[in-house]
């Protein structure tokens, strides 16, 4: 029976977890994050995932997280401090980023966040550094060059996801199979169960990279996801400091370099469209976008 | 092919085995939730209180009416926006199992007392022994040697059915090995040859046990 | 929560229900063909017949019927046998299900007395001849209640083929809880669908445990 009772207390403490974590994080005693504090500080506190190569990821043979985000997050250091080794970094995921900015307990998050009005709401985003969008990963020598060639065809996406209903709403004609993850989408599409595979182009890079002699990436992308620096609300300095680390970026080409080392391709045609625009604008263009 | 280094390594078997492991916890969490609500149902069901017994076979044949994958997904899409708790794919899965293994552990646990011969009841109560005596004495020594292999086989059916957690996300071991196939070198059935092995030892043995006991009961 | 999304999507949910009856027949079809052929096998006089027939049973029985079916779906592929994924999931849950079936009718011939097999053999008939006429025929109606749960359970786990994008109930209700995030409605609503099904059965199920358990 005590192994009953275990069980049932774990379960138990695992639903009190649940309501516990599930709340809403109690705004606490402001830390200061102004420029001013952090330099007194002497290093920037910044948040980066630890799972999403090629932006963020830990290696487990060296220990040390690497990344395009991180190189971003080592420019900002670079720009405040004069070293890019002055950044603490911080694990983040994507439902904890947005809290831990807003109590302060780090000064920003460079990790794959869209600008979005509703997070509009609850911190500042910096001007866009990266665009992401919906793409598609079909096999090498594929017919399907973009999306308007699905019309019949399969496309997989993981159900629930913005992806899968993009994808019914732009080709109602497809056949859009749904699993409830990636790695089975992928399966099948090597097994010859669907012809392609759509979501973020991020996610789907890495799946090429995987296996770059029989999977690419066509269609371009067909939705705009602009990627923006999170900093709470308010920060102006910080936000400040942040938009002129990316302006410098751009200028020096030091950008192009980390585009090209990281996601492997040069800059985009488009590149002169979005980078830099302004987290307002961005967040406009994101919620009236018309997908194509 | 021939070459089998990317799966017998030790980084993908110790994530693999990290898979079983999910699978024991969950399958032992349920076992233990189901046993104890099981009882807690047959004894509703037996209940002489009639709105309790209409309470309990209501629960009971509602649940055994319903696939078990339904239950798993109500728990972990539906059930979160009744209770208004976000609930992580193990907490769901685990409440699912638990929730309709603990419908057939109380009808097994029922036949097991109505097994019972009411005579030796009488009996037992004739010779002036107390109600708890003959529940520990009598009802219970034999309603479990009853239950016993029924017990067991539905046990062999839990463990299958956590694999079902996978559609929901658990990083049991049938979610675990399509992760390593959908990774290079791509190849599943080698996956899903090691995988097979796994669960036909666990249940096997666990069907082992069922029957040593049940033999020691006897 | 908005319940008219259940009236909405009825008619999609009646052809999920359509399809899971499909599924069902077909592979309650190939289950009793070849749990009768497995069952013939693990009482067979052949030590060796006995043992393919037992290993048959024990190895389908204790692997999850999920793992089987992604095997099929998933799986074969790999070398080239790419079967529709309504295919994969009649094959997946009929071969499961034989064992089941095979166990249940096995159990039945062993309570059918030996006598009854020795004497069709005495009076000259085969070994297939005598199990057709005369044992079979006798455990059939021994093994309808076990055959009564079988069948209710393969109407049950007919809703794994939703995991391999079949529209049946499950996956019908699946795909538009996800579409309409009204999750409890369309659940609800598949909930009420198997009732239609298994509800029935069950209680046609315990008609006959009745009548043959004396």
């Amino acid at each position: 029976m005590t192994l009953a009772r275990r069980a049932v207390l774990a379960a138990t403490c695992s639903l009190a977890a649940t309501l516990v974590l599930g709340a809403s994080v109690p705004s606490r005693a402001a830390d200061d994050n102004s420029l001013d504090a952090i330099k007194k500080r002497g290093t920037i506190k910044i948040g980066v995932k630890y799972d999403a190569p090629p932006f963020g990821s830990l290696s487990p043979q060296t220990n040390q997280v690497t990344g395009f985000d991180v190189d971003i997050a080592r420019a900002i250091a670079k720009k405040i401090f004069g070293s890019p080794d002055k950044v603490e970094l911080v694990q983040v995921k994507s439902d904890n980023r947005i809290p831990l900015v807003q109590n302060g307990d780090i000064d920003a998050f460079v990790a794959t966040a869209t600008i979005t009005p509703a997070r509009m709401k609850t911190i500042d985003f910096s001007n866009v550094y990266y665009r992401a969008g919906q793409s598609l990963l079909v096999k090498k020598n594929s017919t399907i060059k973009s999306y308007k060639d699905l019309d019949g065809k399969g496309v997989c996406s993981v159900q629930g996801s913005t992806p899968e209903q993009t994808i019914r709403r732009l080709v109602p004609k497809a056949n859009v199979v749904v699993f409830e993850t990636y790695p089975e989408c992928l399966t099948a599409l090597r097994g010859g169960r669907v012809d392609a595979v759509t979501t973020d182009n991020v996610i789907l890079g890495g799946y090429e990279a995987q296996d770059p002699n029989n999977l690419e990436l066509v269609g371009g992308l067909f939705t705009f996801e602009p990627y923006g620096i999170g900093i709470r609300k308010g920060n102006t300095s910080l936000t400040k400091a942040v938009n002129d680390t990316l302006a410098d970026l751009k200028k020096s080409g030091e950008y192009a370099k980390l585009h090209q080392q990281w996601l492997k391709k040069p800059l985009p045609a488009d590149f002169n469209q979005w980078y830099d625009m302004p987290a307002a604008t961005a967040a406009d263009q994101f919620a009236n976008q018309k997908p194509g | 092919m021939t070459d089998l280094g990317w799966l017998f390594n030790r980084g993908t078997l110790t994530f693999l085995a990290g898979g079983l492991g999910v699978t024991l916890e969950l399958a032992a969490i349920a076992i233990a939730v189901s046993f104890v609500a099981g009882i807690v149902l047959a004894l509703g069901r037996l209940s002489r209180f009639r709105p309790l017994s209409v309470a309990a076979t209501i629960y009971i044949e509602g649940m055994r009416a319903l696939p078990v994958l339904l239950v798993i997904f109500f728990s972990y899409f539906a059930l979160p926006r009744i209770i208004g708790v976000k609930l992580d794919p193990f907490a769901a899965g685990a409440i699912a199992m638990s929730a309709f293994t603990a419908a057939l552990v109380a009808e097994i646990v029922r036949a097991g007392i109505l097994a019972v011969p009411k005579g030796l009841v009488e009996a037992a109560q004739s010779q002036g022994l107390s109600a708890a005596q003959i529940l520990r004495i009598v009802t219970l020594p034999i309603a479990v040697r009853q239950m016993m292999p029924a017990l067991v086989a539905q046990f062999v059916t839990l463990l299958k059915d956590t694999s079902l957690t996978a559609v929901i996300g658990i990083l049991e071991l049938t979610r675990r090995g399509q992760i390593v196939f959908a990774q290079p070198p791509f190849q599943p059935i080698p996956v899903f040859a090691l995988i097979a092995l796994v669960y036909f030892t666990a249940n096997f043995g666990l069907a082992q046990i069922g029957r040593r006991l049940e033999a020691r009961t006897l | 929560m908005d319940w008219s999304v259940l009236g909405e999507n009825a008619g999609a949910l009646a052809q999920g229900l359509l399809i899971t009856l499909e599924v069902s027949a077909l592979a309650l079809l190939l289950a009793l063909v070849l749990g009768v052929i497995v069952a013939t096998l693990r009482v067979a006089p052949s030590p060796v017949l006995r043992r393919i027939g037992t290993a048959y049973v024990e190895f389908l029985r204790n692997i999850p019927l999920l793992v089987q079916l992604f095997f099929l779906f998933f799986a074969l592929p790999s070398i080239g046998i790419r079967l529709d994924a309504f295919v994969c999931g009649v094959l997946a849950l009929g071969v499961y299900t034989s064992a089941f079936v095979a166990e249940a009718i096995r159990s039945g011939i062993a309570a059918v007395p030996n006598g009854q097999l020795e004497a069709g053999l005495s009076s000259g008939m085969g070994y297939a001849t005598a199990m057709r006429l005369i044992v079979l025929p006798q455990a059939i109606a021994k093994t309808i209640p076990p055959l009564g749960n079988t069948t209710l359970n393969l109407i049950k786990n007919s809703s794994l083929v939703s995991t391999v994008s079949v529209l049946d109930i499950l996956g019908t209700a699946n795909l538009l809880g996800a579409r309409s995030f009204q999750y409890v409605p369309m659940f609800v609503g598949a909930a009420i669908c198997y009732l239609i099904l298994t509800l029935p059965t069950a209680f046609a199920v315990n008609l006959l445990e009745k009548r043959y358990a004396r």
